[in-house]
């Protein structure tokens, strides 16, 4: 189970893994910063504008109460004015006296009545009307201030309703030719009536305060009698509220529906000062959208400024993540380069930061590179030239034994052996047959000092079969060093090469000896010839022929440069051939590592 | 605050006279037509205040203004009264000192604050035209300290009437044809015409009607109580004052017995029940509801406060309703100057002390008085406003119908609205013989409905200012309403008493049922008025103030 769990995490890995930094730079932005941000900002607008639309709703309500106030006010200040003129005794005084001639009441009219009702229509210029309706006859009208009360009107009928009631009351009256809300008060001292004062509004007086809300709405000023007495909507003054039908929308009493259109509706209640018990209603709609624009005015700046924000952070994003990009594509790309084979590249990457660390690492490490990859060359070019050499020893050496002179001189032997010396030939036979096998069968190309020692005994063996007493050999290895290696054929050429050209070339023959020895960790093995020596010249050329290594191989020193060739192939510096010859001695020195053979 | 009342009732009259119909008029014509924005480069600028009420701010941008700023090289900056009264305005501009260049319908309020330089040198040196135009009228502007502070309109040039000025009798066309479209000349012809029409006709569309309509509340007792007792004695326009025209002494006008005689006849229309006992309070506005109602068969008043009315009567099909006008007297003998125009200047344009170039405000008020100013002006810009056909100028038809329609049209345009500027108006002659402005004298009876033509026809007139002589002889002082009383001096607490009180005494005597209640009540007003309102400190002061000007003018 857990190791499905992870092979499944390693699948989406590869899978996230194998997009590129930019993708993923991008996808942390959009998962980290973009989505979160989005949601958040898509929730708050929302939640805002819900609570801007709460804010503009508790603010209209407001208004309305505003207004309430307003209309409160003006409506209480009626009744005040009212109650200054139905105090004073010189007006009752002047509408209950009995003139002898109408024309005697003129002074009353010009020192009392025009002044007052002149003067307390200028303090309040909201009032359109200040007028008493009188049954006396005996004083002068003007249909402005003073009216007669005349039989099966109106005003008569309101005057016989107060008489009746209170004595003080609202009534809708026809005025100037339309429905105006007029307060009617008897002009009452000691219940005795002289006549009812009317004050009535400007039309102007309502409307405007109605339109300090701004001018959409639908207000309604309804009378404790459900009258609509003021209305911004012309034609319904007059009617009673119930029959403009306002359908009530149950499940969200705070909407209207009309045909128009859906609109908020807005509710407030007062009562005038003088009469507590008596609730006057103002009644608001308002379009849907009036409330929504304001609401929408915000929620668009909001948007704005989130959508504004947005993109600046997919542009701080893309910037940062482009700059990052573009760095690691550097890299990339130098990768890339190396990996085709363009070694010691230097990148450029700008900047302070982990990425151009890393660029500076890159540099120090494909100049490592570089260097390593010149070693490896080399090498590869050494171990090849090493098997080339190789391939050249198991030639040489194969050319040598099947050198026609060699094998007829050993076959000659071996003819004159088999008559003289039945056991002894067949030894040779047998030597003869292992020392070609040996070359030909390369096995391994360093080999412990013994075997080698085995294949120069084996040599020198059949050599002395050939040669007889011409040949001597002796041989001073310590049994410690036999477990060294050496590089295979290595020392049989030297000492072929000893026979062949130094005890061969001498009449009287010779003898060859080959020694090792180990010092300051290194082999040293020595072999030497009492034969032909080299003249100086003969060896300042070969010493110049082993180490020039264009120099065409030399047919008769063929192994002699050959050894050295593998000698400087496998340790180099710390392989070394040494040869030194006079007129009846050579000395070749060959030095080495001194290593252990392991199987 | 008579004077002011009477102010009120002049520029509603001029409002009237501007509103009538204008149209062709003739003469030849040099007026520049070009209207050319031009440059403004090395123009003098001038700042004007205009206590006109009812000037829209647009005026400065009207074509004829702008053509006025090219021809006199004035760069001209009107402000005009928006927002506070033309009262509140003054008292703040005075109170700040904070005077434009040139001040526009000012009067002495403005020479008291010592807001206005004297304009004598100014005329002389700077204003040929001023000059010529005014002539021996130029006396006539100078201020009690004898100079001349503010130009008005020039009147010293007659004009034809379209319509009478001021209150005449007025009576209902119905009543006229009834009695056979008589002529009344006295106060007696006027009753029994409107008597035998009451008694054969008590009512008018189920309503009763009121034979003779007054109008005696706050100011209409100057236009139905007060004026027509002045014009029936052959008076002009002095208000309050009787004048004596030889030794120049000024009486209270309601104490004398040209008064008593014009309550006499109200008493005897009382006395006959054709009066509505109620007018006396009555307010403008129902007074002329009872005229738009058809019932009132005559009156004394001024045609243009009854125009809406009349207007109403038409637009209900009652033009049969409508007034003609009549000059009447006390008797024959006496000759009605109700028309006459005295010569005098209560208002006009002045430059202020804070003025920098007075020269230039100096000639550029000569242009306006120039008559290629006065052209301007008037008659609008040559081929744009008006034509000059056979060595007349015409105004265009369509301006005509434009003017008459829109009322807007005449401030957009600057055309034929600023009458009160130091111009001609009117149908007064400029000096090339033609016109002063458009206002067409036949054109009202082209205009007027079929009623109004027949009256018109029977008495063989085209306008009902041919029913008035306007050549009567003018005071020395001009109209004695126009002389400044001291705000709060006695002389004007006086004039309030005394006002008060001829508001509540008249309609007593008025209404007396009898002879003797008559002349008591009589007495006791004219008793009263000395001793209660002392009336004779204003009728000292107007005395004083009366000679004081024939004085000043006649240097």
């Amino acid at each position: 189970m857990a190791v499905r769990l992870d092979s499944n995490r390693n699948v989406k890995e590869k899978d996230l893994l194998s997009h590129s930094i930019r993708f993923k730079l991008i996808l942390s932005y959009l998962l980290v910063i973009i989505i979160p941000y989005t949601f958040v900002g898509i929730s708050s607008i929302y939640k805002l504008s819900d609570s801007f639309t709460q804010q503009t709703l508790a603010s209209e309500q407001y208004d309305l109460k505003q207004v309430g106030n307003d209309v409160k006010y003006q409506l209480d200040a009626c009744i005040d004015l009212s109650r200054e003129i139905v105090l004073d005794d010189n007006i009752w005084n002047y509408f209950h006296q009995t003139f002898a001639k109408p024309v005697d009441s003129i002074s009353g009219f010009y020192s009392i009545i025009r002044p007052t009702f002149a003067h307390d229509l200028t303090l309040r210029p909201e009032f359109d009307r200040l007028s008493v309706y009188t049954n006396n006859t005996t004083i002068l009208c003007n249909n402005y201030e003073i009216y007669r009360l005349q039989p099966q009107t109106e005003r008569q009928a309101f005057y016989s309703k107060l008489v009746r009631g209170k004595g003080i009351g609202w009534a809708m009256l026809q005025e100037d030719g339309q429905k105006r809300l007029v307060l009617g008060r008897i002009l009452n001292y000691g219940n005795i009536s002289a006549g009812m004062l009317n004050i009535s509004f400007k039309d102007s007086t309502f409307s405007d305060i109605f339109d300090e809300q701004g001018g959409k709405e639908c207000t309604y000023l309804v009378n404790p009698d459900g009258i609509i007495v003021a209305s911004t909507e012309k034609g319904t003054v007059g009617l009673p509220f119930q029959s403009i039908n306002i359908p009530i929308n149950k499940s969200d009493p705070k909407k209207v529906k009309f045909s128009n259109g859906v609109r908020w509706i807005f509710t407030s209640n007062f009562s005038l000062r003088s009469f507590p018990d008596e609730n006057w209603l103002l009644v608001k709609t308002a379009p849907l959208n009036s409330i929504t624009n304001a609401t929408m005015q915000s929620t668009r700046i909001l948007v704005l400024g989130f959508f504004l924000l947005l993109l600046f952070i997919i542009f701080v994003s893309i910037t940062i993540s482009n700059a990052m990009n573009k760095r690691v594509g550097i890299i990339v790309s130098g990768m890339k380069q190396i990996k085709q084979g363009v070694f010691g590249l230097h990148i450029a990457v700008k900047g302070h930061d982990e990425l151009s660390f890393m660029s500076y690492m890159f540099n120090s490490m494909t100049d490592q590179l570089d260097g390593l990859m010149h070693q490896v060359l080399q090498l590869q070019i050494n171990q090849k030239n090493l098997e080339i050499k190789n391939r050249e020893m198991q030639l040489v050496s194969l050319k040598h034994q099947i050198n026609p002179h060699f094998l007829f001189n050993t076959l000659d032997a071996i003819m004159f052996g088999i008559h003289n010396h039945m056991d002894e030939t067949e030894n040779i036979v047998a030597l003869l047959s292992d020392s070609f096998r040996r070359i030909l069968v390369w096995k391994s190309d360093m080999i412990p000092l013994k075997e080698e020692m085995v294949f120069i005994n084996e040599y020198l063996t059949i050599q002395k079969f050939r040669m007889q007493d011409k040949l001597d050999w002796a041989v001073e290895i310590p049994d410690t060093l036999m477990d060294y290696c050496v590089p295979k054929m290595l020392i049989q050429p030297i000492v072929e090469n000893a026979v062949t050209h130094g005890i061969a070339m001498k009449k009287e023959g010779g003898g060859v000896f080959v020694k090792a020895s180990a010092q300051d960790e290194k082999l040293h093995v020595l072999v030497g010839d009492n034969g032909a020596g080299f003249s100086k010249d003969k060896l300042d050329g070969i010493n110049k022929y082993m180490a020039d290594a264009n120099f065409s191989e030399e047919q008769q020193h063929i192994g002699l440069k050959n050894v050295y060739s593998r000698l400087k192939l496998y340790y180099g510096v710390q392989g070394e051939l040494r040869i030194k010859s006079n007129a009846d001695n050579t000395l070749v020195e060959i030095t080495m590592p001194l290593q252990r053979y392991r199987e | 605050m008579l004077k002011k009342i009477t102010a009120v009732l002049l520029a509603v009259i001029m409002g009237c006279t501007v509103f009538a119909g204008c149209s062709k008029t003739d003469v030849s014509s040099t007026a520049t037509s070009n209207s050319g924005s031009s440059a403004s480069k090395g123009k003098t600028t001038l700042t004007m205040f205009t206590f006109s009420e009812g000037v829209p701010q647009t005026i400065q941008n009207s074509p004829i203004l702008k053509q006025l700023e090219e021809n006199t090289g004035i760069d001209l900056k009107i402000t005009c009264l928006s927002g506070a009264s033309a009262d509140d305005k003054r008292n703040i501009m005075i109170a700040s000192q904070d005077y434009p260049d040139i001040l526009d319908s000012v009067d002495e309020r403005f020479i008291d604050a010592g807001a206005l330089v004297p304009l004598d040198d100014l005329i002389n040196k700077d204003a040929p035209n001023i000059k010529k135009h005014f002539g021996t009228s130029l006396t006539k502007l100078r201020y009690t300290d004898g100079k001349i502070y503010y130009i008005g309109s020039p009147v010293n040039r007659e004009q034809k009437l379209i319509d009478a000025n001021t209150s005449c009798l007025l009576v209902q066309y119905d009543v006229l044809k009834e009695a056979g479209y008589p002529t009344p000349k006295t106060l007696d012809d006027a009753f029994n015409i409107i008597k035998q029409y009451a008694g054969k006709h008590p009512k008018v569309n189920g309503q009763s009607v009121i034979p003779w309509g007054l109008w005696a509340d706050s100011w209409g007792y100057n236009q139905t109580v007060n004026n027509p007792a002045l014009w029936i004695n052959g008076f002009t326009d002095d208000s309050d004052a009787y004048v004596n025209q030889s030794t120049y002494d000024v009486k209270y006008f309601d104490t004398t017995n040209y008064f008593k005689t014009y309550l006499t006849f109200l008493n005897k229309l009382h006395n006959n029940g054709m009066l509505n006992e109620n007018s006396f309070i009555q307010k403008y506005d129902e007074f002329n509801a009872e005229i738009a109602s058809g019932r009132v068969l005559a009156m004394y008043d001024a045609p243009c406060l009854i125009s809406d009315a009349e207007a109403s009567l038409r637009h209900s099909g009652m033009s049969n309703r409508c007034y003609a006008r009549f000059p009447i007297t006390v008797n024959s003998s006496v000759k009605d100057r109700s028309q006459v125009t005295c010569e005098s200047y209560d208002n006009g344009m002045a430059i202020t002390t804070k003025c920098k170039n007075p020269d230039a405000a100096m000639k550029f008020m000569d242009y306006i008085n120039s008559t290629e100013g006065n052209i301007l002006l008037n008659w609008g810009i040559k081929g744009v406003h008006y034509d000059v056909v056979n060595g007349k100028r015409v105004q265009k038809a369509d301006v005509t119908k434009k003017y008459n329609s829109d009322q807007n049209y005449r401030w957009e345009q600057g055309l034929n609205c600023l009458t009160w500027w130091p111009l001609y108006t009117g149908s007064r002659t400029l000096d090339d013989g033609d016109y002063a402005s458009p206002n067409n004298l036949e054109s009202f009876y082209s205009q007027a409905d079929g009623d109004t033509k027949t009256v018109l026809d029977k008495y063989k007139i085209k306008n009902w200012g041919q029913m008035f002589d306007t050549s009567g002889k003018k005071t020395a002082y001009g109209y004695a309403w126009t002389i400044p009383i001291q705000s709060g001096s006695a002389a004007e607490t006086a004039n309030k008493k005394a006002d008060e009180y001829r508001h509540i005494m008249v309609p007593k005597i008025v209404l007396s049922n009898n002879e003797q209640e008559f002349d008591s009540k009589w007495n006791e007003f004219t008793k009263n008025l000395y001793s209660q309102c002392k009336i004779s400190d204003w009728e000292a002061e107007m005395s004083k103030q009366i000679k004081k000007r024939i004085t000043v003018w006649s240097k």
